[in-house]
């Protein structure tokens, strides 16, 4: 899962030279503003064939948050 | 209302523009990866200085800022002092005003499939397929949103497609009762400010050497 989360966002968002790890946060890290957040979702829910309500949108963070999400919701 | 815009200062120039920032924004930039992004940040927070010097007199201080519960900056000592920053690409901008006001600027950029459908509302979305250039359409409606929710304080908790933002121009908006302005300070950027009412904004585009300059008290 962490594999594919990490591709997604780096197919998605200018990450720089940063390094996509677990600990790494959307914000903080990689400067991911509103539009980008919702991009990635959409990129998410593509990809794992969900929807994702907008009130969960605020509890992806991190990169654990989102693998934790993700692994939940196509168990 | 004035609207302050100004591109991205150097990161050699703007490290040095910590003056009045709050904590919590200082330990954000700090935790920033690259210079480019502690660049752009510093730079909004230097224009929002400057803007608060230029049009009350201002100089403030990390201590004299408060954060509302999601995170929307005030000055607590000012209750008739409002502002907004927003930063993207290389821009920065921030709207100040007597009443509470919100802005966004996005560099116009291509957006991922599915993102208009999901952030739109019905009749956004009507206009957006009937739109000759959608690209443009796009960035003024989300521009709007944004501004509207950041006017609001409340982030994404107010979900995008619950309201109607009115993106053939200026006026006031029978959906929100807010009144929204469009502008394009630089090619490839849109930009957009809400509030309660009032006049139209001011627009100042402010250099990097007139933010360079000493706003001591």
């Amino acid at each position: 899962m962490f594999e594919k989360v990490k591709q997604i966002i780096e197919e998605n968002v200018d990450c720089g030279n940063v390094k996509i790890v677990l600990e790494t946060d959307l914000i903080s890290d990689l400067q991911v503003n509103s539009l980008d957040l919702v991009e990635l979702v959409c990129a998410f829910e593509v990809a794992f064939d969900i929807v994702v309500p907008e009130k969960d949108i605020r509890k992806l963070s991190k990169v654990s948050d989102i693998v934790a999400y993700l692994e939940k919701r196509v168990a | 209302m004035k609207v302050f815009f100004a591109p991205a200062a150097p990161y050699a120039l703007a490290r040095a523009w910590t003056d009045g920032i709050w904590e919590d924004k200082a330990r954000r930039v700090e935790r920033m990866r690259r210079d480019s992004d502690k660049a752009l940040a510093l730079t909004a927070h230097r224009l929002l200085c400057y803007a608060l010097k230029t049009v009350y007199g201002i100089v403030p201080r990390p201590q004299d800022f408060s954060l509302m519960a999601r995170g929307k900056p005030y000055l607590a000592a000012e209750p008739d002092v409002h502002f907004s920053i927003s930063h993207s690409g290389g821009m920065a901008m921030c709207a100040v005003h007597s009443e509470p006001v919100g802005a966004d600027i996005e560099k116009v950029r291509p957006v991922g499939k599915g993102v208009p459908e999901r952030v739109m509302s019905a009749a956004e979305y009507r206009l957006y397929m009937d739109a000759e250039d959608r690209q443009t359409l796009f960035f003024q409606i989300w521009t709007l949103k944004e501004a509207f929710i950041k006017y609001s304080g409340e982030g994404l908790g107010i979900p995008l497609k619950s309201f109607t933002v009115c993106p053939s121009g200026s006026g006031v908006d029978t959906d929100t009762g807010c009144a929204f302005w469009l502008m394009q300070p630089a090619a490839g950027y849109q930009a957009a400010v809400c509030a309660k009412g009032g006049a139209g904004p001011d627009i100042l585009m402010v250099s990097e050497e007139q933010l360079a300059r000493q706003l001591g008290r």
